[in-house]
């Protein structure tokens, strides 16, 4: 059985990152994310059937991840959504960190 | 930047891994196929399944009941930009499948529902009348 640790991807966006998580049968109740100083960290609990199952495949436990967040992430604009159990956060660089396109005269 | 992915191998990681609980007497794999990962309760008369769907939408999902047989096929849901991501760190991954039971009754086709939430499919599996044990009555 595999134990509830959920599988995460990053992903490069235009305007910084976008770190997508499954997080099947957590409910949005059950989901907390908080950025501390550098660390943004998911802690959730998935809401499991009552009873004992006969045949398991999956575990549904609590779980927590945390990554460290670079500098240049604008910790004031990300943002989160939760659909169809994928959790969606949009990590943002700051605009002084985006690259300028200097025009040369 | 963000630097490296640091991956939490937490407790539920280092948990050890539980053993299968006993398959119930009846239940039959009918292809190799192991994903999507299926929990099953048992009930009164009834089985429920419960599946882990994560990124997948109502309409890619197709149940199918037939006898004693229950099928889950799904298509790869469609990409909600065109453009294909541009991956620092990949884990997920979403393919389309198909995954068939046999259970040890005749399942009632009228009777099965099915909803899903949060990423989660969950089926009722009842079991037919006319397979149900009948209790004579002596003379």
């Amino acid at each position: 059985m595999t134990p509830y640790r959920p599988k995460t991807d990053l992903v490069q966006t235009a305007e910084g990152y976008e770190l997508w998580m499954d997080l099947p049968g957590v409910p949005k109740e059950n989901l907390s994310i908080e950025v501390a100083q550098n660390r943004l960290i998911v802690v959730g609990q998935p809401k499991p059937r009552e009873g004992q199952p006969v045949h398991a495949e999956y575990g549904v436990g609590p779980f927590e991840r945390s990554f460290r967040l670079g500098e240049t992430i604008s910790k004031e604009e990300i943002q989160a959504e939760l659909k169809n159990g994928v959790l969606k956060l949009r990590l943002p660089k700051s605009q002084a960190a985006l690259p300028v396109e200097i025009t040369v005269h | 930047m963000f630097s490296s992915l640091e991956q939490m191998i937490n407790q539920l990681l280092s948990a050890q891994q539980k053993q299968l609980v006993s398959q119930p007497t009846g239940w039959q794999e009918l292809n190799p196929q192991k994903w999507p990962a299926f929990n099953l309760f048992e009930e009164a008369e009834q089985f429920v399944l419960t599946a882990e769907l994560p990124g997948f939408a109502k309409a890619d999902l197709e149940l199918e009941v037939k006898q004693d047989q229950f099928t889950l096929r799904a298509k790869l849901p469609q990409p909600a930009e065109p453009k294909a991501p541009q991956y620092v760190h990949r884990e997920r991954g979403l393919s389309g499948f198909e995954r068939s039971l046999k259970l040890p009754y005749l399942i009632d086709a009228e009777q099965v529902s099915a909803h899903f939430e949060e990423g989660v499919l969950t089926v009722f599996l009842p079991q037919h009348e006319s397979d149900k044990a009948r209790q004579i009555a002596l003379a």
